[in-house]
């Protein structure tokens, strides 16, 4: 097994260094330069501030640079359009606490409600509740987020006032938390009704099984068979689900942290892109890449301590 | 089995959900603890003041930006967002200055106006006021002054906006050699630039060429030359002196203007208070600023209408639900919407056809156009902020009053179906399918490029003439725009509006990039009659005859639309609202101060 | 042998010694036939199709389905514009039907928030008969200000005129640009869930069936296409081919085809080691013909399945795009760029938002119970429920 994860994070690095190899020669191949902007400045200036950033270099040397400052002296590069001067790990650095405050969140609100509208849905299956579940389920994966949000902020906060317009940054713990209530529930609805749907599959799937049938002859009750067999079950592949989707909703971050002017990572991406500053760019993608080939591991690793034969297959 | 390994993935999850609370526990404490050192300074700042008078609650006036800011430092970005930090915390040699309700060009950290030396209008002596402090008290000399523009000017630091500490109304002497020498490879010493100092408290500035009182003191109004201190940017210096942090954080900035930055969370707030050193601290009212940067225009309206906000300008859209409002104000255009046309561009020669740039200008409806833009028409080409004269005359007035910009805001069907016609004749060609390039998201671009499409092609004819629209984020249009040089293919027709900054004012300023003269314009440009008056304007006789370089600006604007160089479309017209509380200290809207929030008073 | 045989089976005497005259043929007397089955027989689809029949939901949510696409055909003829006009002096109408007009519903009604009191009476700006009332009187700056309710289409003199879901900020047809963004949606996601598909089952099967190295680094390939945040990958496809329906489509594809591959790659393992497999291939049967005429099969329903939840998914991907500025290029309308356009003016022109979202809500809505219902009858072992 340890051999296996070795094995496996080493594959997670190689990973990683073709991603940012391929997003750094993808990115210095579009045309143009972070140099040009409406204010004047005469092709001098520009030049001198390109030949700064080693611009006016062939690329393969300014791959050689950049490889240099990442793995020699572990320097990420220094912004060069959207805070000039500024270590872009730095950057990232200053801006994910809140981007991830608000998706743990989220998932820690989202992950109960999830099961207990699966569980239940799934116990009265093609009852009442279960379709009224159903349809919520549908509805909540089915509108897009910046509706829903713009819907949230203006009747829960623009008409009642219950909650901050905006993201508090300044305020003390209880007016942070408040003003999180709004982006946090628009970033849950979705991972709500995917766990909520998953649940009820899988639920439903285990209680037709053999053992359940065992299990209430031999006199279980039903929701003690639910609780203790079937549910059980269930929860297990459910981890698999659930990882995963916090990637997903680190990337969808974006258009509610814009709404609700959280300062997160969100937006950095394209905004980056789109202003050519290169090494930002690069060390966001780094970290979304990181994110996205760990969650990876993490899945196979857990589905390898759960299901043996996978392991097996691996190491074959 | 399964048991043990489900404990082992909740452990796991547990872990990761723990690694993301405590990271952002982590930050609460240090904003936190940042926030209550800038609590205890307002606190003692209010306790100080209120044994003066008997003020109850400390005046913050709520404003709200759009975009995050870059950096505080003016040598480093001087976009919208960044600038609003900037004019609170930048002081300069001079400055536009709120006096008895009119805004006026007047000595800040200077001691009265320059002296020209020789009298030959090339050396000038800058003296520096003994009040003149950063924020910490401590004082504004002429060592800082040199350390200041010697910095701006690092050939090894290359700062982005250097260009206009060197170059701006006035040319300092080996200013721009020295800064891009890096580039251009020939040496040039610290002691060639045109920057000395004479004594303690005196300045002396060299020029090539003579200038005027004015341009000098205009000069030294640029927010790049506001003073740095010289202890704190040594320590935020690279080692191998390339790069800088100052001005990336609160911490980074040393104040010398009206307010000092007392806490910035990137893209979310920014908090000043008042700068109790400042050297017009008599003109500063308020007690603090507070900036939120809120992206979506729609929120920034429901924050002021419930009062958190109180300031907020208005989409054309949020207007109709205002209606009739008298608190509505109407800013002054401060840009026109042209057509420029990528004459380089190798596929579409037709853009290079004086006819079907005239077809354009000819047949655009303007009147119909600004009517559900809610912006305003524009027949020529300079903005209406342009001023032509010392009293404040627009050039716009003397413009229309010269009578030479064409009747009914420039549409006449008829003549531009004609002049469609000659082109494709001159062109043998039999239909025109052209990409206008426009930035997405701007409610204004999109306005006029869906409604000159659909115009357009009723006009002409939908099977001979077709605009495509590409629309592109700002970053990536202005990148396409900028590009004709070594892409003479990068872009068709695109629609540019040229910000006015202080320095174009002057209307020969604001026609600058149409010609090659301009380093960053949007195409080749260069035609000759335009070039010569060009040159005639800044000659050594005229350039400091305002009246012949208004008459000169007239005849430039006047062949610009004859030959239709670029196509005017829209005067911009921005629509704002601000709340009852607030006393503005100018009548009227200005663009250098912007509304001079920093010397407004709030009655609450 | 015999002897083996006797110990085992241990016969009674009278029945072996049966005599043979007691033997006779059986067939002398019946005639045998093939018993032929009851029911009619059926094959796969036909048997999916009855399970997929007796699922409600799922029948209602096809129709639903099938009405939105034939009104994404022929919705834009349905009225008398074209989903480009412009009606300059008729922009922001609010939605009027005839007929429901009469019902209190969709009648051209709008508030005209903050006017003044005592323009109400000025027949320039108001005309005859196109004030209903008003309310909320209050002073600002001295003046009176009121908010008043009128019928929109009298006050902008279009009495005559209906624009059954009003007009945007250009003065278009809601209606019409709706159901042509409806089209254009629609093909741009069956366009991209289809190559999608082709890339995927090709892809995924190579790696399955081959298996080893192959599968190995093919595998690695999709993780690092993979670990490319989407909106990145959205972003420069956008940025280098400009904003026209290929380029978004091209956009969609780079990534989408992963979790297919992903798909049919586990089903091919699964399905690799099978006798039937390992028979065919002992007969020589070509790796073509294996993979695609005796492995591929069995992933026909998860594919089925995926591509109907990948339809809508990609939609909501396009008016993501539309929303961070990457959408399409005017004035081709599609649900996504009217849907962010639309959430600009939210609080003045609930309208524009509310039918684009309506749409969308319901093609989701229906998609993922057709999808899911197709699931259940297409690989009953997955069976949510009956």
């Amino acid at each position: 097994m340890t051999k296996y994860v070795i094995k496996r994070v080493g594959m997670m690095f190689l990973t990683l260094f073709i991603i940012i190899t391929i997003g750094f020669f993808v990115l210095r191949l579009m045309p143009g330069s972070p140099y040009s902007d409406e204010v004047n400045l005469t092709p001098e200036a520009i030049a001198a501030l390109e030949a700064k950033q080693h611009l006016d270099k062939p690329l393969i040397v300014q791959y050689a640079y950049f490889m240099k400052g990442v793995f020699l002296e572990n320097n990420w590069g220094v912004s060069i359009t959207m805070r000039p001067g500024m270590n872009c790990f730095d950057i990232i650095k200053e801006r994910i606490p809140t981007t991830l405050a608000l998706n743990v969140l989220a998932l820690l609100i989202s992950i109960p409600l999830g099961i207990i509208a699966g569980t239940v849905a799934a116990v009265f299956k093609t009852k009442m509740p279960d379709y009224v579940i159903s349809l919520l389920v549908v509805i909540c994966i089915s509108v897009p987020s910046f509706v829903f949000a713009s819907l949230l902020q203006y009747f829960l906060a623009g008409i009642n006032g219950w909650f901050p317009l905006i993201y508090n940054s300044t305020g003390n713990v209880q007016e942070r938390l408040t003003s999180m209530v709004l982006p946090i529930l628009a970033l849950s609805f979705s991972p709500i009704a995917t766990v909520c749907r998953y649940l009820r599959g899988e639920l439903i799937e285990t209680m037709s099984s053999e053992y359940m049938l065992l299990a209430r002859t031999k006199g279980l009750k039903n929701y003690q068979a639910i609780v203790r067999h079937a549910f059980r079950n269930s929860m297990v592949p459910l981890a698999n689900v659930i990882i995963p989707m916090f990637t997903r909703i680190m990337g969808g971050s974006m258009v509610v942290e814009g709404l609700f002017s959280v300062p997160g990572i969100g937006g950095i991406m394209v905004d980056s892109i789109t202003a050519r500053d290169y090494t930002l760019t690069i060390a966001a993608l780094m970290f979304y890449s990181f994110i996205s080939v760990a969650t990876i591991l993490l899945v196979d690793i857990s589905y390898g301590i759960i299901d043996p034969r996978i392991r097996l297959e691996a190491k074959n | 089995m399964k048991k043990r390994n489900q404990k082992v993935l909740a452990a796991a999850l547990a872990a990761a959900m723990v690694m993301g609370l405590t990271a952002c526990g982590g930050s609460t404490s240090a904003t936190e603890a940042a926030t209550t050192a800038a609590q205890a300074e307002a606190t003692t700042a209010a306790q100080a003041e209120s044994t003066e008078a008997a003020s109850t609650e400390p005046k913050i006036l709520r404003l709200a930006e759009k975009t995050a800011a870059a950096s505080a430092s003016a040598l480093i970005d001087q976009t919208t967002s960044s600038i609003s930090i900037i004019r609170n915390v930048a002081g300069t040699l001079y400055a536009t200055l709120p006096n008895e309700g009119k805004a006026e060009l007047m000595p800040l950290l200077a001691d009265g106006k320059p002296i020209d030396v020789n009298g030959d209008g090339k050396t000038w002596n800058i003296k520096i006021s003994e009040d003149a402090m950063f924020e910490n008290g401590e004082k504004i000399t002429a060592d800082t002054f040199i350390y200041t523009m010697k910095m701006a000017l690092d050939p090894k630091l290359v700062l982005a906006k250097a260009g206009g500490v060197a170059e701006n109304y006035i040319d300092i002497t080996n200013a721009s050699e020295y800064y891009t020498q890096g580039s251009t490879g020939t040496a040039v010493a610290w002691e060639d630039v045109g920057v000395k100092k004479i004594d303690d408290m005196t300045i002396q500035i060299t020029t090539d060429v003579a200038v005027n009182e004015t341009l000098v003191m205009r000069h030294f109004t640029s927010k790049g030359t506001s003073p740095l201190y010289e202890p704190l940017f040594e320590e935020c210096l690279s080692e191998d002196g390339t790069t800088t942090t100052w001005g990336t954080s609160a911490d980074t900035i040393v104040s010398s203007g009206p307010f000092k930055l007392t806490n910035w969370v990137v893209g979310s707030v920014r908090e000043y208070e008042k700068n109790e050193n400042y050297i017009r601290e008599d003109l500063v009212k308020l007690d603090g600023i507070t900036e939120y940067i809120v992206e979506d225009a729609n929120t920034q309206l429901q924050m002021f209408e419930s009062g958190e906000l109180d300031y907020v300008t208005l989409s054309s859209d949020a207007l109709e639900k205002y209606g009739d409002d008298p608190r509505i104000e109407t800013l002054p255009s401060r840009y026109t919407f042209c057509l420029e046309f990528c004459t380089t561009n190798t596929d579409e020669p037709i853009l290079s056809n004086e006819n079907f740039r005239r077809a354009l200008y000819w047949g655009l409806n303007r009147e119909e156009l600004a009517k559900i833009s809610a912006e305003e028409p524009a027949t020529g080409v300079v903005g209406q902020q342009s001023i032509a004269k010392t009293d404040g005359t627009t050039f716009r007035t003397i413009a229309d009053e010269a009578g030479y910009l064409p009747e009914n805001y420039g549409y006449d069907p008829e003549l531009a179906v004609e002049y469609f016609e000659k082109a494709l004749e001159e062109e043998n060609m039999s239909s025109v399918d052209i990409t206008l390039l426009v930035i997405s998201g701007n409610s204004s671009h999109t306005y006029i490029s869906e409604y000159m499409q659909e115009s357009y092609a009723n006009l002409f004819g939908a099977d001979r003439f077709k605009i495509n629209i590409d629309a592109q984020p700002s970053a990536q249009n202005s990148e396409l725009r900028k590009s004709w040089g070594t892409n003479p293919n990068a872009y068709e027709i695109v629609i540019a509006a040229w910000n006015l900054v202080a320095g174009d004012y002057d209307p020969i300023g604001a026609l600058r990039p149409y010609t090659t003269g301009y380093g960053s314009r949007n195409s080749a440009y260069g035609y000759e009659d335009i070039e010569a008056l060009y040159a005639e304007a800044n000659s050594e006789e005229n350039r400091l005859n305002q009246e012949k370089r208004n008459e000169i600006a007239m005849e430039m604007e006047k062949l610009m639309i004859e030959q239709a160089i670029v196509v005017p479309t829209l005067y911009n017209i921005d629509y704002c609202i601000y709340s009852d509380d607030v006393e503005l200290a100018l009548g009227a809207w200005n663009s250098d101060l912007s509304w001079a929030w920093q010397y407004c008073d709030l009655n609450r | 042998m015999a002897d083996l045989k006797k110990k085992v089976i241990d016969i009674p005497e009278d029945i072996l010694n049966i005599p043979a005259e007691k033997f006779e043929f059986a067939q002398i007397h019946n005639t045998i036939y093939d018993a032929v089955p009851e029911t009619e027989s059926r094959g796969f689809f036909k048997d999916a199709l009855v399970r997929l029949k007796k699922n409600k939901a799922s029948i209602a949510a096809f129709w639903i389905l099938c009405a939105i696409i034939v009104l994404a055909i022929i919705g834009p003829s349905l009225t008398p514009y074209t989903f480009s006009q412009q009606f300059p002096e008729y922009v922001n109408m609010p939605p009027r039907v005839p007929y429901l007009e009469d019902m209190g519903i969709f009648n051209g009604k709008q508030v005209l928030t903050n006017r003044r009191l005592d323009s109400l009476e000025d027949t320039s700006k108001f005309p005859e008969g196109s004030v209903l009332g008003y309310s909320n009187p209050h002073e600002v700056r001295g003046v009176t200000l009121v908010d008043v309710e009128v019928n929109y289409y009298k006050y902008v003199g279009a009495d005559d005129t209906y624009f059954w879901f009003g007009t945007d900020g250009m003065g278009r047809d809601v209606w019409t640009r709706l159901w042509r963004g409806a089209r254009v949606s629609l093909v741009i996601a069956l366009a991209a869930v289809l190559s999608d598909v082709a890339i995927g089952i090709v892809y995924g099967s190579v790696a399955g069936y081959y298996g080893g190295k192959l599968d190995m680094i093919m595998m690695r390939i999709c993780e690092i296409i993979n670990a490319f945040p989407n909106v990145v990958v959205c972003t420069l496809c956008i940025l280098l081919f400009g904003s026209g329906i290929p380029a978004m489509i091209l956009a969609l594809m780079i990534r989408g085809w992963v979790p297919t591959a992903r798909m049919v790659r586990a089903q091919f393992l699964r399905f690799r080691g099978r006798e039937y497999v390992m028979a065919a291939q002992t007969m020589g049967v070509p790796d073509y013909a294996l993979i695609f005429r005796h492995i591929l099969p069995n992933s026909i329903g998860p594919i089925i399945t995926r591509t109907m939840i990948a339809i809508p998914n990609a939609i909501f991907t396009e008016s993501f795009l539309a929303f961070i500025g990457l959408g399409l290029a005017p004035p081709e309308p599609s649900i996504g760029t009217l849907l962010s356009s639309g959430q600009k003016v939210l609080m003045q022109y609930p309208h524009l938002t509310l039918f684009p979202a309506l749409t969308i809500s319901v093609l989701m809505i229906a998609f993922n119970l057709f999808g899911n219902g197709l699931r259940d009858a297409l690989d009953p072992t997955q069976r949510g429920h009956e």
